[in-house]
């Protein structure tokens, strides 16, 4: 069906209760995403769209079996609830919120690691797998399925490469965006990986950007794979330690470069496309030769 | 948040860290104590260098902490003698102490023994983690200081992210999400197009004309040449976007040429809102950003 959520997931939204949660609430629902409650401490029996709201991660573990989070707490909040999530079972958590302080970001990735958890963000737009649970802020309606995965640190890349490839006949399995912050939890090659194991998937775009080092790591697992990665690596253009909208997107080392990224991912064997609007002929492209 | 040699002096002083500056003669020593958070391994690193430029490099385990071998073996690394590796040790604890304290990186140069006995450095500097600023009052005066340019600090000021990108050029692009605003840079620097400035909104979209005025107000100080505006809205809002920016344009011009590329959900109503008002309108990016270099010549 795709990568990160399958027939199983049972999806809670951490800080439902608020005017964010309860926006997301109506458009995950309005997608036939498993939704099965929210969390907010001290809201416990509280209703929204008909869901029922918990006081604790444990709570909704227990009460509707919930496994996965979407979580719109603010900033300061986020630490402890990511901690009380992976505490009480949920093995993927969507950090949608921005401005995440590093220490936070650093202690939460850690400790869902340790414990098995996967991480998208902080400051992802989330997860889609197209015909089945929109963990995301994008809109089914304008993706298409097919045979492709896309995994981006951009929400906005995701919907581009999504928009391309359907221009191009092709449809994607599931869509990644793992967040624009500097320290963030799955990396650009832990998506490639599941992606590689997945049966559907016959194709990955990856789009990375500069700063970091999520894209050279990409690097070595691109070389690994079996299916085709077309690689497109944006904000080469950027002004040398001038941040880029993203607050990880700004280049510090030769290597966090978008042409030493994208001679990387070369030599690794992807195919590079020179910007977004390029990935969808690439694909198609590789796959006739 | 970078502060300046006197800050990060003073900030290291409130924090029990009072470091001396070291004497000038041993300023071309390379000597030196970094503690950073490594974002990519998602950890902090203590690094110690020597006289003779040598690294050790010491990543600390998140669930660990700072072992006393740890500052023990960094100590003993530096090119001090044995009655200076217990004041070491102790800067050591105190660098991580502050990392622990939302610091992102601290850099002590020039490191040297001074009569005292104490470790004394040439040069200090701090980077602060502005996005902590909430749990740190006694940052406050620093993170009134904002980073960039001029007309970059102004965008940061209302909300938005601003790269100021040659102070001659003729085009101002005003897109939605920071990947677009990174692809838009690169098409239109590929097009040989002349960028003054790009700037992502952020979320101010969503917050109507409050939100949106001082963006406009902004890339009008600019004087452009051509005004480009462009994004990709998933939610049902791209009309209400365009009727924001058309009803703040009637009261506070955009200025030259204005082109836009809006795609996404309600994109048709929002382009008829736009064309209304005698804007360029496209569906397609490149399209819509060939016709931005062109214009902008």
């Amino acid at each position: 069906m795709g990568i990160l959520t399958n027939a199983d997931t049972r999806v809670v939204i951490q800080g439902m209760t608020g005017n964010v949660g309860r926006s997301f609430a109506r458009r995950l629902l309005a997608s036939n995403t498993p939704l099965v409650g929210g969390v907010t401490p001290g809201r416990g029996g509280q209703a929204v769209e008909d869901l029922p709201v918990f006081d604790s991660c444990h709570d909704a573990v227990a009460a509707v079996g919930a496994n996965t989070s979407f979580m719109v707490v603010p900033a300061p909040f986020a630490l402890d609830a990511c901690f009380e999530a992976v505490d009480a079972g949920i093995r993927l958590i969507v950090l949608y919120i921005e401005n995440i302080p590093l220490l936070d970001a650093m202690r939460m990735t850690a400790y869902a690691r340790a414990k098995g958890a996967v991480i998208l963000g902080p400051n992802s737009a989330g997860c889609i797998t197209v015909g089945g649970a929109n963990l995301s802020e994008l809109d089914p309606k304008f993706l298409r399925r097919g045979p492709i995965g896309v995994v981006a640190k951009s929400g906005a890349m995701c919907a581009e490469s999504a928009h391309y490839l359907t221009e191009c006949g092709l449809g994607c399995t599931t869509i990644v965006s793992i967040g624009g912050d500097p320290v963030i939890g799955a990396t650009h090659g832990d998506v490639l990986s599941l992606f590689e194991a997945d049966a559907e998937t016959r194709g990955v775009i990856m789009v990375g950007e500069i700063g970091g080092r999520s894209e050279v790591e990409a690097a070595a697992v691109v070389r690994h794979m079996t299916k085709p990665v077309v690689a497109a690596i944006i904000g080469g253009s950027a002004p040398p330690g001038r941040q880029m909208g993203h607050a990880g997107a700004w280049q510090g080392d030769f290597e966090e470069s978008a042409p030493e990224k994208r001679r990387l991912l070369s030599e690794a064997g992807a195919s590079i496309a020179a910007d977004v609007t390029e990935v969808g002929i690439l694909m198609r492209k590789v796959f006739k030769e | 948040m970078i502060l300046t040699e006197t800050e990060s002096r003073e900030l290291l002083r409130a924090y029990g860290l009072g470091i001396p500056e070291a004497a000038a003669a041993v300023g071309d020593k390379k000597t030196r104590l970094v503690a950073a958070l490594d974002r990519d391994r998602r950890c902090h690193v203590l690094q110690a260098t020597n006289a003779s430029g040598s690294h050790l490099s010491q990543p600390i385990d998140p669930f660990i902490g700072l072992s006393p071998f740890v500052a023990r073996r960094l100590a003993g690394h530096l090119d001090f003698p044995e009655t200076a590796r217990a004041a070491i040790e102790r800067l050591v604890e105190g660098l991580y102490a502050l990392l622990q304290r939302d610091g992102v990186r601290i850099e002590l140069d020039r490191l040297s023994l001074s009569d005292p006995g104490e470790i004394a450095a040439g040069c200090v500097h701090v980077e602060l983690d502005r996005t902590a600023a909430f749990r740190h009052p006694e940052w406050k005066p620093y993170g009134e200081r904002l980073p960039g340019t001029e007309i970059e600090q102004a965008f940061r000021r209302v909300g938005a992210v601003a790269a100021e990108i040659d102070p001659d050029g003729t085009i101002v692009a005003v897109v939605s999400g920071a990947g677009i605003m990174m692809t838009v840079l690169d098409m239109l620097t590929a097009m040989t197009a002349s960028v003054r400035c790009i700037v992502d909104m952020q979320g101010l979209p969503l917050q109507g004309e409050r939100g949106m005025r001082p963006i406009v107000e902004n890339a009008a100080t600019m004087n452009p040449q051509v005004t480009f505006i462009g994004g990709r809205f998933q939610a049902p809002v791209a009309h209400l976007f365009a009727e924001t920016v058309t009803s703040v344009h009637r009261s506070t011009p955009l200025v030259g040429q204005v082109v836009t590329w809006i795609v996404g959900n309600m994109a048709a109503e929002a382009q008829a809102l736009f064309r209304a008002e005698g804007f360029t309108t496209h569906d397609d990016m490149r399209a819509a950003l060939a016709a931005v270099a062109a214009a902008g010549r």
